[in-house]
């Protein structure tokens, strides 16, 4: 459930999300498992906080969309396009594609703690950038006829998550992404 | 454009003259983020990027504006997407449907967007191999052009004195050739940009337009200030107080040229743009003025 009043961060688990969100549907239902402790922007502005808003449902969106694709792979699954778009897409689109080139898929989901940390300037912005610490502890890659992770693989952990999200035609996605290494972030 | 499946593709970018590093095999670590660009070098160009995007080579997209009196009006249309990575993965992994174009297809109604898809495609079994010129075009789209980078003096951060000379330039980066070399079908095209001008648009109506990346200005004792750039640089006339923000909103943009050899005469595509916008706040200084030019 998120807050309908200023979110400047939250935390989210993606795998409740399902399969069948849209980019026209209601928002996907995102889980809050604890507030994040990061300090919400309290001077923002009310187009600011709704830009936010929009930003992050955007940003768990894509989450979403991304750890339900992982289940099997499936790297031509419309759904990546539904909150993502450009360099994002095609980063996501090249993330499934070596999962599934090694025969791998994914299990659970990332936990997000996601916040975002500029929007664009304007009376009505269009652009946010969002920071998300994003734990991937619970989100397995395995072999999918044993269920389990293939010998030699180390648990996931924490990456730096940098995003740009964006409004075009009504509708915000997910534009860039920079997807860093495990530890990038405590 | 219509993009070609590829029978084999092998990309690489790089900032001439050093090439890129081939992609290393994806180290096994327990989530599907291994795979992301910037989890094995976060330092790469194309892990950076602003609230204002990226620069990039793909033209504007087409304005979707419906007229007011007209509803429910469905606009599609078909994105290509070109990846060079996996279609190589698909090669590469045998997938007997054989080489497929992916198109993201995006629907509006009255301007909203409603719906989105991947369509993948097999491309005609029959159809002529890739042309240079189309590997070209591929070539060109996948150019990725820096941000410019820019110097300022007095800097950006202070406020500017109006009547006084202002130094403009490009850090080291922002003006050297990039390229874009692909393979297909034995054929090997490289599309290289050039910097050829750069674009100041100072926010107060004014625009300079310096043939290159301007000169660095130079560790000036005291009192050498009133000396303008002998290579790109803008004097204001009038503060910004009246702005919004009480800053002009200045932009930078590199135009560059884009030309690609390697199989037959090559050519020259149309030039690019890449560019940054900065504020800059201008303020009275009385005695400058009455001592400038």
């Amino acid at each position: 459930m998120v807050p309908s009043r200023l979110i400047a961060s939250c935390a989210v688990v993606v795998a409740s999300m399902t399969a069948g969100c849209s980019a026209t549907g209601p928002n996907p239902v995102v889980k809050t498992v604890a507030p994040s402790g990061t300090s919400s922007q309290s001077s923002a502005s009310a187009p600011t906080d709704q830009v936010s808003i929009d930003a992050l449902n955007a940003y768990a969106g894509m989450l979403a969309d991304t750890a339900v694709a992982a289940r099997t792979a499936d790297w031509k699954a419309s759904v990546l396009t539904h909150h993502a778009t450009d360099q994002a897409l095609s980063e996501l689109v090249r993330i499934l594609s070596r999962e599934q080139t090694q025969g791998l898929v994914s299990r659970g989901a990332p936990v997000s703690h996601a916040r975002v940390v500029q929007v664009s300037s304007g009376t009505r912005p269009t652009a946010a950038m969002i920071e998300d610490c994003a734990d991937t502890t619970s989100w397995a890659e395995v072999d999918p006829k044993t269920g389990r992770p293939p010998a030699g693989a180390t648990p996931g952990g924490r990456r730096l998550i940098r995003a740009r999200v964006a409004e075009a035609d009504q509708v915000w996605r997910v534009t860039d992404l920079a997807i860093n290494p495990i530890g990038s972030c405590s | 454009m219509t993009v070609v499946g590829l029978l084999a593709v092998v990309a690489t970018q790089s900032d001439q003259p050093s090439p890129a590093p081939p992609a290393p095999h994806a180290p096994i670590v327990g989530d599907a983020f291994v795979g992301a660009d910037c989890s094995t070098n976060p330092d790469a160009p194309e892990c950076h990027f602003s609230i204002d995007g990226r620069p990039s080579t793909k033209p504007a997209s087409v304005s979707k504006a419906v007229p007011a009196n007209v509803s429910n009006v469905r606009i599609c249309q078909d994105v290509p997407i070109f990846i060079p990575q996996v279609q190589h993965v698909v090669v590469a992994g045998g997938d007997s449907s054989g080489p497929e174009r992916m198109t993201q297809q995006e629907c509006t109604v009255n301007g909203r967007l409603v719906d989105t898809s991947l369509v993948f495609e097999p491309t005609d079994p029959v159809a002529p191999p890739v042309s240079a010129q189309q590997l070209a075009q591929h070539a060109y789209q996948a150019l990725v052009m820096p941000r410019p980078d820019v110097g300022m003096s007095p800097e950006m951060d202070v406020p500017q004195l109006a009547g006084l000379p202002v130094w403009l330039w490009l850090k080291t980066g922002s003006w050297s050739p990039r390229s874009v070399t692909l393979t297909a079908n034995g054929v090997t095209v490289t599309a290289t940009a050039t910097p050829r001008r750069v674009v100041w648009s100072m926010g107060d109506g004014t625009t300079e337009t310096c043939s290159g990346p301007g000169i660095r200005f130079p560790e000036h004792p005291a009192g050498d200030g009133m000396t303008p750039s002998p290579s790109c640089g803008h004097t204001y006339r009038r503060t910004s107080a009246t702005e919004p923000g009480g800053a002009f909103r200045a932009t930078t943009t590199i135009v560059w040229r884009v030309d690609w050899t390697g199989f037959g005469p090559g050519g020259t595509f149309p030039d690019v743009e890449s560019s940054t916008e900065f504020p800059v706040r201008v303020i009275e200084a009385a005695a400058l003025v009455t001592n400038s030019r």
